[in-house]
C-alpha cells in the first residue's frame, strides 16, 4: 500500500545515466517492478511503465549531444502523489516545442486531447506521432509540469494519484 | 493463394506477426523501438492492401498479447485506422481483438474507435 509510506523529500530512485536508447528498456522496467513489488498494485506500475517510456524517450531523442550531457531519473512518492521526474538538457528548438505542446495540451481534458492527438497524426500521416505526452495523461492519468534550470537543464515531472 | 498469406514479415526481435489466411493476424509481444514505422509500418500497409487485393469483408487483428508499446507504435494502428476509413465502402471492417486488463489496449483503441466510425470494430475482452 503506497499509503503506508513515510513522507520524504528524498527520491525512492535515483538514476543518472547517458541519454542512449539502449537504456531505456532496462530502466522502464526496472521501475515497472520496483513499483509492482513494493506497492503491489498493477496499474500503478502499468501507468509508471508509459510514462518511463514516453519521458525517457522524448529525453533522448532529443537531448544535446556532448559530453555534458546526461539524463536524470527521479521517483517520488507519499501518500498524496507518486512523481516521476527526468532531467536532461534538451535542444533549445526542442523545448521550444515541448513548451508548446504542453500548453496545448493543458486548454483540453485529457481524453479530448488524447483524441485530438490522434486527428492530429492521422491527417499528418508524414509527421512524428507526437501522440507521447497526451498518452502520458489520459492513459497514465499523470499530469506533466516543465521547469527550466538556472544550468539550462529541463526537467519534466509527471505527478500522479497513486 | 490469398494476398494476405504472401505479406512477408517483419524481423523484430521483441515482436512476433502471424498471419492466419484468409483474414486474421495477430500480434505479440513489445513495440518499443526509435521508429516503428520504419520497420513495421511498410508491413502494416501491405496487410492493409492484401486485405482490399482479397476482398475481405472484415479483417481480424488480435493484439491480446502485444503488452506495450510505445507512442510511436500506437501511431501505426492510428495509420492503418485512416486507411481503411479511406477505403469506405469499398473496404473492410478493420476488427481489434483487444484485451481491456492491458492498459493501453483498453485507452487507445477506444479512441481509435471513436475516431475510425465503422470501418473500426473492438471486440474487448
Amino acid at each position: 500500500m503506497i499509503s503506508t509510506l513515510p513522507s520524504s523529500t528524498e527520491p525512492l530512485i535515483f538514476l543518472r545515466f547517458r541519454p542512449a536508447w539502449a537504456y531505456i528498456d532496462g530502466v522502464r522496467e526496472f521501475c515497472r517492478f520496483f513499483c509492482e513489488t513494493t506497492y503491489r498494485q498493477q496499474d500503478l506500475a502499468e501507468r509508471a511503465r508509459v510514462v518511463l517510456q514516453e519521458t525517457l524517450e522524448n529525453a533522448v531523442k532529443y537531448s544535446t549531444p556532448g559530453q555534458l550531457s546526461e539524463l536524470e531519473l527521479e521517483v517520488h512518492a507519499d501518500r498524496e502523489s507518486f512523481r516521476i521526474a527526468i532531467t536532461s538538457r534538451p535542444d533549445p528548438l526542442h523545448l521550444q516545442t515541448l513548451k508548446n505542446e504542453l500548453s496545448h495540451l493543458t486548454m483540453l481534458d485529457p481524453e479530448a486531447a488524447y483524441l485530438s492527438a490522434f486527428v492530429r497524426a492521422a491527417n499528418e500521416p508524414e509527421s512524428p506521432a507526437r501522440l507521447g505526452l497526451a498518452r502520458m495523461r489520459y492513459e497514465a492519468r499523470f499530469e506533466l509540469h516543465l521547469d527550466e534550470q538556472a544550468d539550462g537543464r529541463v526537467r519534466i515531472t509527471a505527478t500522479g494519484k497513486p | 493463394m490469398s494476398n494476405i498469406s504472401q505479406v512477408e514479415l517483419p524481423t523484430l526481435a521483441s515482436f512476433e506477426l502471424v498471419i492466419t489466411p484468409p483474414s486474421s493476424v495477430a500480434m505479440r509481444g513489445t513495440i518499443a523501438i526509435p521508429d516503428p514505422g520504419l520497420l513495421l509500418g511498410g508491413c502494416f500497409r501491405r496487410l492493409h492492401e492484401a486485405s482490399l487485393a482479397d476482398g475481405l469483408r472484415e479483417l481480424s487483428v488480435d493484439v491480446r498479447q502485444l503488452t506495450f508499446v510505445n507512442s510511436s507504435a500506437i501511431r501505426l494502428f492510428v495509420d492503418w485506422s485512416s486507411w481503411v476509413a479511406v477505403a469506405g465502402p469499398q473496404g473492410y471492417l478493420l476488427r481489434f481483438r483487444t484485451d481491456r486488463r492491458i492498459t493501453w489496449q483498453r485507452t487507445s483503441f477506444a479512441v481509435l474507435q471513436s475516431l475510425g466510425g465503422k470501418s473500426i470494430a473492438l471486440d474487448a475482452e
